[in-house]
């Protein structure tokens, strides 16, 4: 393949990417405060349905966005009544937003079935698809792509930079330790789980807004989970969230490509390859990012079942 | 600013941890505050410093009386704790954990406006760089970071939490130092700890507590370490732990040979230790150099990756076969709680535990009620419940019962890792009499203890522990403090 | 009013009565809110699950997979070990079992039927050994690993009904050929209502698991490893043998659900042969305390629920997608009144 072959493949990746990699970031902020919620992918579902919903109605791409990044904070705020204010455990009532998700997004997504809406304006006829040599590879990139880029700047400075970073990071470290200096983990891991929430609804707006430009129900297909499983992988990091990111978007652009291609594969068998290749590289290093201080410290018992 | 604290009490259920006490604490003065372990020392500086609020009584600072709600109010009137478990995160690196702690931290973190919280980082944590990780640090370093944090906040008073029990000689001696030093400096301290020699070194009072009340105070310089004693402990009526005989024989009842194994953060290497029948092997070194490893090793509880176990000539763990259930072997690990039972299950179930496989496919479970009813009879643990879920257990009772299981039957290699950490003298000589017992009827002990002066009383042979390895052994005869702390905080002989 | 609920039989009845109170509670505001009259909506509820022969037979066939599936999530979950891979392990043991029957299609039933059911479960086995291998060996989280593996087993299937398996007389419709009656669960007929013979095994099946998980010794050493897994190897227990052992046997249990969904429901392999059941039969096992007796009544009622939102569907117009939201709904309720009990519990 040449140059323009490859620039054509990156870009496929990242728009794909996308989504996966607004959902991993928010999750990792969350995970950073010591909480894990598998219900991003029933977020990520409420706020692809309220996000083509209101963008089908009002025309305005980034309304839906909006939208649908409330959408997913609010559903987040079960997870946080169940396992901050009753005391549920992480795992299942994660799963339990999960199948409200689901549930809730298939319900009220059902009239929206088979509507189609235009989304963003492309960038390619914009200043920036004018830009010399680069020009045609960024013009191909969408507006979700650029903001989820500013987004994992904004991650990476609030985390590494900031004061408010650190005491974030610290809860999920310890939050006795928070506690010794009279903070207040729990008001953090509300924060962290709502921000969760936002983030990955907007993750979810993305993929219907943005990607297909269409709504099916658990249109989403395991993206959630799978960026939960991928946040592992950046050792919940932001700087790396991109990169890793990047392995799930190449992994169903290399799917799509071998298909255009006229191979001989089934495209359902190539349809695995997206599960796969992030399975494998969470399997490989699972047992690296346990070693020393990377998983915050408060995750390692809820990984283990018992928190 | 003088503190007074006027009848404190404070009560966690059934227990009366602090019984109406009352104490002052003087300007630039260093306070012992002794007394044993559950004697409620911890407690009333927790109160103090806003971790608990106590059920009654009054806190002055300066004749005034203060509200101190939570160790935020604490760190504004200056008060400062550092505690047992330090609260300085691993994972983070020294300058965020004292940025962390710094109540005025800069909201953005650049390059220049981050240096005033180092300021005080060269002269109480010399060699500490900021940027290093903390799990990078030795304990007493991070001890030291710990203070620093503490100090950050221009404290005035500092409050120390059993600081010497985790650290080496040495290190305990850089410690006296610098607590004199902050006393020279106007601030107070209150030094929380049960041993004596830290009263001696560099406190100018001593309040001793037991049992929940303040029993007595006194100048530190004039007074008398028996009197002391005593009134920490009660009454005399301690029989002195019957020392057993060294081994008759030197044939090795136990080998380790060449012993190699390693988690993820610890490791060790080159293991080769003899314990022949009867033998207490001691085994000493700062917290952290691999101790719980080494007792996991030679129980067989973790992989080994190469060397082995031998007991009485016969292969009982290595690379390939690892039988942490034999029956010959018996095993105290550190932290019962979390190691030696399941908190969940029931007291019979817990101590039917190195049987469990031997058991019908469908156990008759009042059987195993029954003989769980007669052990805990046996052994003193309350309460008698054989239903009980063993976490309900206090520290010294759940001590009782593991030793109950591994104790009761004669066994002919025992480990025994910290086995009386945070225990009263009562149930420290308890467990000591049943190790002896044991030893005296011919079973290897190997046993691993922070506490020099009872290994220095009751072992025939000291090992020292240094990152990993063996750096010595010394006989009853040899060893001493000095030799032991050299070894310890240098990895070989003086 | 503490002493009341400090009676044993109200003790154990509360989080289940208040949990169904709470349910039913936020079920009539939803529908409520969708302008839906929630009083018409349960009684067409019941009529749709149990109302007459047809709908009750329904029920019965939708309540096999789903009691196969919350076994398939129990048996682990006395491990400790958060299992969401029956959907998964249904599929992949429909896949094994179908396997024979293409290859073996005219034998008899004796011949057929043992060996597709016997592929079955070593398919639904294989399929729930291998999370169990990872989370045993390199700790990987089995909730994780379990969820990504349903969607690689769907498209699996897919693959092979709409590729090399696809039954060249079905003019596009992505299914293999029509299982022979050899290959089927016998039916079973109890007056008008009629089922197959994987109801009654689903059901010994789950009392004997009762028997053992609680009483026996095997149980008991499925608690420890839960409790302390450390603590559990100085009684001579191995994590690694059990958590595989378990998680294949709780494959091997969803793998038969996929079979009676294959041969008897379909009767063919084709891309929906679950509507769910993997997750539904997560939910059972939770409301049911991961306990195997009450598994029976509890995967009873939703498989009541799934049969009553056909019917609904028909007769409301409300959508299917609702009984989605129901057992979320379900869950939370439980999962919150729950962990409030507990909580005030330790308190007093």
């Amino acid at each position: 393949m040449n140059i323009a072959a490859w620039f054509g493949l990156l870009s496929i990746a990242l728009l794909m990417a996308t989504p996966v990699l607004l959902a991993m970031l928010g999750e990792m902020l969350t995970q950073r405060t010591g909480i894990v919620n598998l219900g991003v992918e029933g977020q990520m579902l409420v706020g692809a349905a309220a996000g083509f919903a209101v963008t089908y109605a009002s025309g305005s791409p980034w309304l839906g966005m909006l939208v649908g990044a409330l959408a997913g904070m609010a559903l987040s705020s079960v997870h946080a009544l169940l396992c901050l204010g009753l005391g549920v455990n992480q795992i299942a009532s994660g799963l339990a937003i999960f199948f409200l998700g689901n549930g809730l997004s298939a319900f009220y997504g059902a009239p929206l079935v088979g509507q189609q809406i235009s989304g963003f304006h492309s960038l390619a006829h914009g200043w920036l698809g004018h830009l010399p040599i680069v020009g045609s590879f960024l013009g191909q990139l969408t507006s979700t792509v650029y903001l989820a880029l500013i987004l994992v700047l904004l991650c990476g400075l609030f985390l590494y930079r900031t004061q408010w970073g650190l005491v974030w990071r610290a809860t999920g470290e310890s939050a006795d330790a928070l506690r010794m200096l009279g903070k207040k983990p729990v008001a953090l891991r509300i924060a962290g789980i709502l921000t969760g929430g936002l983030f990955t609804g907007l993750a979810g707006a993305a993929l219907s807004v943005d990607y297909t430009r269409t709504w099916v129900e658990q249109m989403t297909a395991g993206r959630g989970l799978l960026a939960v499983g991928l946040v592992i992988v950046a050792r919940w990091n932001p700087w790396l969230a991109l990169p890793v990111a990047l392995i799930y978007g190449l992994s169903e652009a290399l799917a799509l490509r071998l298909q255009s291609m006229g191979a001989d594969i089934s495209p359902y068998l190539l349809g695995t390859l997206p599960y796969l290749v992030p399975l494998v590289v969470l399997l490989l290093s699972y047992r690296a990012s346990q070693r020393g201080t990377s998983m915050p410290q408060e995750l390692v018992g809820v990984f283990r079942g018992m928190a | 600013m003088k503190v007074e604290l006027i009848d404190i009490s404070k009560r966690f259920g059934p227990v009366q941890a602090n019984d109406a006490v009352s104490l002052e604490i003087g300007e630039g003065e260093v306070l012992a505050l002794l007394g044993e372990n559950g004697a409620g020392k911890s407690t009333l500086m927790k109160v103090l410093y806003g971790y608990y609020r106590a059920d009654s009584g009054q806190v002055l600072l300066g004749g005034r009386e203060v509200d101190i709600a939570s160790p935020r109010d604490a760190m504004a009137l200056g008060i400062g704790m550092v505690f047992q478990q330090f609260s300085v995160i691993p994972a983070l690196t020294v300058l965020d954990n004292l940025l962390l702690a710094y109540p005025d931290a800069p909201l953005w973190h650049g390059r220049g406006n981050t240096a005033k919280v180092l300021r005080l980082l060269a002269e109480f944590a010399p060699g500490v760089a900021p940027q290093r990780l903390v799990s990078e640090l030795s304990v007493g370093q991070r001890q030291q970071v710990e203070l620093v944090k503490v100090l950050n906040l221009d404290a005035r008073l500092i409050i120390l939490d059993e600081p010497t029990s985790v650290l080496a000689p040495e290190e305990v001696q850089r410690l006296h130092a610098v607590v004199r030093k902050l006393a020279d400096t106007g601030r107070s301290v209150v030094f929380i700890t049960h041993k004596l020699e830290d009263v001696r070194a560099c406190a100018h009072r001593v309040a001793v507590m037991r049992v929940g009340k303040l029993v007595a105070q006194a100048d530190a310089r004039g007074m008398d370490a028996a009197k002391l004693v005593t009134l920490m402990v009660g009454d005399a009526s301690l029989k002195p732990v019957a020392q057993t005989a060294p081994p008759a024989s030197a044939v090795a009842r136990i080998s380790l040979r060449n012993l190699r194994c390693s988690t993820e953060s610890l490791s060790l290497e080159g293991i080769d230790l003899d314990i022949a029948p009867g033998e207490v092997l001691g085994v000493a070194g700062v917290s952290g150099n691999g101790q719980d490893l080494l007792a996991d090793a030679a129980t067989g509880m973790v992989n080994l990756q190469e060397g082995d176990v031998l007991l009485d000539g016969e292969v009982l763990h290595s690379r390939d076969t690892r039988q942490p259930h034999d029956a010959r072997q018996g095993y105290i690990p550190e932290y019962p709680l979390k190691n030696a039972v399941a908190a969940e299950m029931r007291n019979s179930l817990n101590l039917a535990l190195r049987g469990l496989l031997r058991l019908p496919l469908f156990p008759r479970w009042a059987k195993l009620d029954a003989r769980a009813d007669a052990l805990m009879e046996r052994y003193d643990v309350r309460p008698r419940q054989s239903g009980l879920a063993s976490g309900r257990l206090s520290g010294g009772n759940l001590q009782k019962l593991v030793i109950a299981r591994e104790l009761s039957e004669p066994r002919q290699f025992i480990v025994a890792c910290y086995p009386t950490m945070g225990l009263d003298l009562h149930a420290t000589q308890a467990v000591y009499d049943e190790l002896f017992r044991q030893a005296a009827a011919g079973a290897a002990i190997l046993w691993i203890s922070e506490d020099l002066d009872d290994l220095l009383r009751y072992a025939h042979r000291i090992a020292v522990l240094y990152h990993g390895r063996i750096a010595g052994v010394l006989t009853a005869g040899e060893a001493d403090r000095v030799r032991l702390g050299h070894l310890m905080t240098h990895g070989e002989a003086a | 009013m503490k002493s009341f609920l400090a009676l044993p039989w109200v003790d154990r009845a509360f989080v289940p009565v208040a949990g169904t109170l709470v349910f039913l509670l936020l079920a009539a505001v939803f529908f409520q809110l969708n302008g839906y009259a929630p009083l018409q909506i349960f009684s067409q509820m019941v009529q749709g699950a149990f109302g007459n022969a047809f709908s009750t037979n329904t029920t019965l066939s939708k309540t096999i997979p789903i009691l196969f599936c919350a076994m398939a999530t129990a048996l682990p979950a006395r491990m400790g070990l958060v299992s969401v891979g029956a959907e998964g392990q249904l599929y992949f043991g429909a896949l094994t079992g179908t396997a024979v029957v293409l290859a073996i299609t005219a034998a008899p039933f004796w011949e057929l039927f043992p060996a597709a059911l016997l592929l079955a479960l070593l398919g639904g086995a294989l399929w729930g050994a291998i999370p169990g291998v990872l989370r045993a060996a390199l700790g990987v989280n089995e909730t994780i690993v379990t969820i990504l593996m349903n969607y690689i087993a769907i498209k699996i299937v897919e693959y092979a009904v709409y590729g090399p398996w696809k039954d060249a007389a079905n003019l596009g419709w992505p299914a293999t050929i029509a299982f022979p009656d050899a290959a089927k669960f016998p039916s079973l007929h109890l007056g008008a209502l009629s089922s197959n013979w994987a109801l009654v095994l689903a059901v010994l099946l789950a009392i004997v698991l009762h028997v053992l998980v609680e009483k026996s010794r095997w149980g008991t050493g499925l608690s420890l490893l839960r409790s302390n897994p450390r603590v559990a190897r100085m009684a001579g227990l191995s994590y690694t043998r059990h958590a595989i052992a378990v998680m294949a046997l709780a494959g091997s249990l969803a793998g038969l659900a996929g079979w009676v969904q294959a041969a008897n429901v379909q009767t063919h392999l084709q891309p929906d042969i679950s509507s769910g059941y993997g997750y539904i039969g997560f939910l059972v096992a939770w409301l049911a305390g991961q306990n195997f007796l009450r598994i029976i009544p509890l995967a009873l009622i939703m498989g009541g629920l799934l049969s009553s939102g056909d019917a609904l569907q028909l007769f409301a117009q409300l959508p299917f997608s609702n009984t989605l939201v129901m057992q979320a709904l379900l869950f939370i309720s439980v999962l919150g009144v729950g962990a409030w009990r507990a909580k005030h519990r330790s308190v007093a």
